[in-house]
């Protein structure tokens, strides 16, 4: 192991009840960067994704019969796992414990229940005054569809993105709503540190996307104007397109932003008769070149006619699956997919943090855990929980740990 | 818990990042990143060629008017912004650039083979002129570094690239991508995230560079490499259906209604939310494997449900039940849905060359609210006097010389 690079949140504490994509990959980001992500959990009721429904290869179940899926591994990367059950009343006082020494809180689903429990946002910012309630929503929490209920592919029929192209973009939403509230809570963290007070963070996924799809939004908003949008046609530009390549349903995006671009690719297809400095000339002949290029891409692969164009200097780019990724150059030279161990399916890759901070680089050091695996560590580290008390509210069923003899020895079978 | 009402202009908000200097010298590819520290109150300067911002040419533009001033995408992308000219691709630009960033406390820049920037080598990537102890944040299509890092892309681009476009289109047709910039704002919420945890530790790290590639942003969604990894998967199609029935979409007999079913009591909501009707009541269609079995015949049974129904009134009672539905808008419909406006998504503010607009703009609601809309975007160099007179100390005659030599 090299040395240990420092974290940019080191220290930050943070309690998470996010569940499936969104509220996981909040906390997800906070772990990158360092801060201590505690992820709760009930023994009986596991996050959805652990179920076998989200499996991603063979389902299986850790020795203690929790179930354990590779889309809840990944996504709940980093986190410590500790198991509570709100049910039972001796958990609740635990709970406010460790919320009383907690910077940032992350829920979606779970904010009702939490307060019918005494453990809501004004039961827990009574004794933490500085605590950042990170609340993720479809719909957020007031306006007259306060608290609707939505998956991102909901969110995207509804803000008009998949009439735009007839088609839903399944987790998009999801992954941007997340890291807007992370962008809310590191924001709110700064006013902690300039005031002391902490924030109530409502962010929706129709607010975090509206801004995403700006550009779409403005001629209906502003002009009063809804034209249909055409398919792959970038406004503004020369020529766009995604042009079938050799091969099985490969493809190439291609670009022209300007007069440059577009002469670049006369030269490059020898087609002088088309080149032009003029918008409205090349407008006339747009439908030529674009077949010229669709020709040429026609007879290569897509990763070969994208590395002819982009050595011309034009924006072109192959349509990536997960297999091109996987392969992908740029992802293999700069180390981006790290393999971890998991004691339950194994070891396997997954993407690096993006924050490559040149002093404190984000980065992933366990995939995720199983459930109730750090419940006794944490209760000890965070709020300095006796053996006595443990053995007592393990006895009461308000807590789990899972058994960890029998963990240290299948981590050490890897 | 209830949440205030914030309005917009929100005047009395908080300002988290208050002091914090901010020195935009990125493209499209910083943009977002730099207007969410803007919102959350730093002081960032948007530095422009001369010749404007390549944005100041790009649709769509407000009707009836023309000019560097008339594109609305800037007016969106640069609100709470100030502006500067300078040319900042030669090293002439290096005297300025140092005296620009001597204060600065973050610095973002997206260097580029067609936008190089004075100071900065790929060989070595770090800025000769930048303080030691501030944030550079180097937004870009493939990273600093690598064998891809100097390719050229634009948002649609990425977006093949990033392995979202595959699956969106019809199963026979080319790909297709989500019109905008979805990807680099993307990035650039990442990058916002990466800066504000790096001014953090400021105090403890000292400046660092953060190397935030937009392709990495994009591959690391939707378990790429976990399910290569784990099953050898790669070009799943496009038209995946998910899902057990009714999930889709209905007609109804004013637009259509989408519905999610994917868990038991979704289906019992709905059946609550069409009252119970007669042909559902099989119990045995509670269970979503055999509905898929019968679907076929279901299919029609349903349609004939809804097809007189009135979209929006589904819509009220499905989520009333407890049933993810919504109708299938068009962004039109959107706008004008009243969630948005009681949100306040949408602010109005009055721009020279543009007039009265309303724009999107606020990211999320708080308690207390932290985001505000204190300027709109710069007309172009409107605050070189403000900025390289009044606070880095030149003369007006000085100015006017860089104008004239195209340096400002």
């Amino acid at each position: 192991m090299s040395e240990r690079l420092p974290q940019a949140l080191e220290g930050l504490k943070v309690l998470s009840l996010g569940a499936f994509v969104a509220g996981n990959t909040a906390g997800l980001l906070l772990a990158e960067l360092g801060a201590d992500v505690v992820k709760i959990e009930a023994r009986g009721r596991p996050e959805v994704l652990r179920t076998p429904a989200y499996a991603i290869g063979p389902p299986v179940t850790d020795p203690f019969g929790v179930p354990q899926t590779v889309m809840y591994g990944t996504l709940s990367r980093g986190a410590r796992s500790l198991s509570l059950d709100f049910r039972n009343e001796r958990a609740r006082p635990t709970f406010l414990e460790l919320a009383r020494r907690a910077d940032v809180l992350i829920e979606n689903f779970a904010g009702p229940s939490l307060a019918r429990w005494g453990c809501g946002f004004d039961d827990v910012v009574a004794s933490n005054l500085g605590l950042v309630w990170l609340s993720l929503s479809g719909y957020g929490r007031d306006g007259p569809r306060a608290n609707y209920l939505a998956y991102a592919t909901n969110i995207s029929g509804y803000m008009g993105l998949t009439s735009l192209s007839g088609y839903p973009h399944g987790t998009f939403p999801d992954y941007v709503t997340a890291t807007t509230g992370v962008v809310a809570v590191l924001g709110a963290l700064a006013e902690v540190q300039r005031t002391g007070r902490g924030s109530c963070l409502d962010v929706a996924q129709i607010d975090a996307m509206t801004q995403l799809l700006t550009p779409v939004l403005l001629d209906p908003l502003v002009n009063g104007i809804e034209e249909p949008w055409a398919d792959n046609l970038v406004p503004g530009s020369w020529l766009s397109g995604v042009y079938r390549a050799l091969g099985r349903d490969a493809w190439v995006a291609v670009e022209l932003e300007d007069a440059s671009d577009w002469s670049a690719l006369c030269r490059f297809l020898d087609r002088p008769e088309l080149d032009t400095d003029d918008a409205a000339v090349a407008g006339g002949y747009r439908k030529e070149l674009d077949e010229a290029l669709a020709s040429w891409i026609g007879e290569r692969t897509a990763h070969t006619a994208t590395h002819l164009l982009q050595k011309v200097g034009l924006a072109a780019g192959p349509v990536q699956d997960s297999e091109d990724i996987w392969r992908d150059p740029q992802v293999r030279s700069r180390g981006f997919a790290v393999n971890l161990p998991n004691p339950d399916y194994g070891p396997l890759h997954y993407p690096d943090s993006v924050f490559r901070l040149s002093r404190s680089p984000g980065r992933i050091e366990r995939s995720g855990p199983r459930l109730g695996q750090h419940t006794y560590a944490i209760l000890r580290d965070w709020i300095g929980s006796g053996e006595d008390e443990l053995a007592s509210l393990t006895a009461s069923g308000a807590i789990y740990q899972a058994p960890e003899e029998a963990d240290a020895e299948i981590q050490a079978g890897h | 818990m209830t949440l205030p009402q914030q309005g917009n202009g929100v005047p009395d908000a908080e300002s988290p990042l208050e002091g914090l200097e901010v020195l935009d010298l990125s493209s499209a590819l910083g943009a977002y990143c730099t207007r969410l520290l803007a919102d959350l109150g730093a002081d960032v300067i948007k530095v422009e060629p001369p010749s404007g911002d390549p944005m100041r040419s790009r649709p769509p533009f407000k009707q009836g008017t023309t000019g560097l001033e008339a594109s609305l995408l800037f007016a969106s992308y640069h609100a709470n912004k100030r502006g500067v000219t300078l040319d900042t691709r030669e090293d002439i630009a290096l005297p300025l650039l140092s005296e620009l960033t001597a204060e600065a406390d973050v610095i973002v820049i997206s260097p580029s083979r067609r936008a190089p920037l004075a100071g900065f080598a790929w060989e070595e990537p770090s800025l000769s002129w930048a303080p030691h102890n501030a944030i550079v944040a180097a937004i870009t299509p493939f990273g600093l570094t690598g064998p891809m890092r100097e390719f050229r892309a634009t948002p649609f681009v990425s977006f093949a690239f990033g392995g979202g476009m595959l699956h969106i289109g019809k199963p026979e047709g080319p790909p297709v991508a989500i019109p905008g910039q979805p990807l680099w704002d993307y990035a650039g919420l990442a990058g916002a995230v990466g800066i504000m945890a790096a001014v953090r530790a400021r105090a403890r790290l000292g400046g660092q560079v953060l190397d935030l590639s937009v392709h990495e942003a994009a591959t690391a969604m939707d378990f790429h490499i976990e399910r290569y990894d784990a099953e050898g998967a790669g070009n799943r199609g496009r038209a995946v259906g998910i899902g057990y029935p009714p999930t889709g979409t209905w007609r109804c007999r004013d637009g259509s209604l989408e519905v999610s079913c994917h868990q038991q009591h979704h289906w019992e909501a709905f059946l609550e939310m069409l009252d119970h009707p007669d042909e559902l009541t099989e119990p045995a269609l509670a269970d979503p494997l055999i509905r898929r079995a019968a679907f076929e015949g279901l299919r029609e049974v349903i349609a004939g449900l809804l097809a007189d129904r009135d979209v929006l009134d589904l819509f009220e009672r499905g989520q009333a039940a407890g049933l993810p539905c919504n109708p299938l808008y068009s962004v039109g419909q959107y706008v004008r849905d009243p969630q948005a406006h009681a949100r306040a998504l949408f602010a109005t503010t009055t721009k020279t060359g543009l007039g009265s607009v309303e724009l999107p703009w606020k990211a999320f609601s708080s308690t207390p609210p932290l985001l505000s809309l204190r300027r709109p975007a710069p007309c172009l160099g409107e605050h070189n006097v403000d900025v390289f007179v009044d606070e880095l100390g030149h003369s007006p005659g000085e100015l006017e010389d860089w104008k004239e030599s195209g340096l400002v």
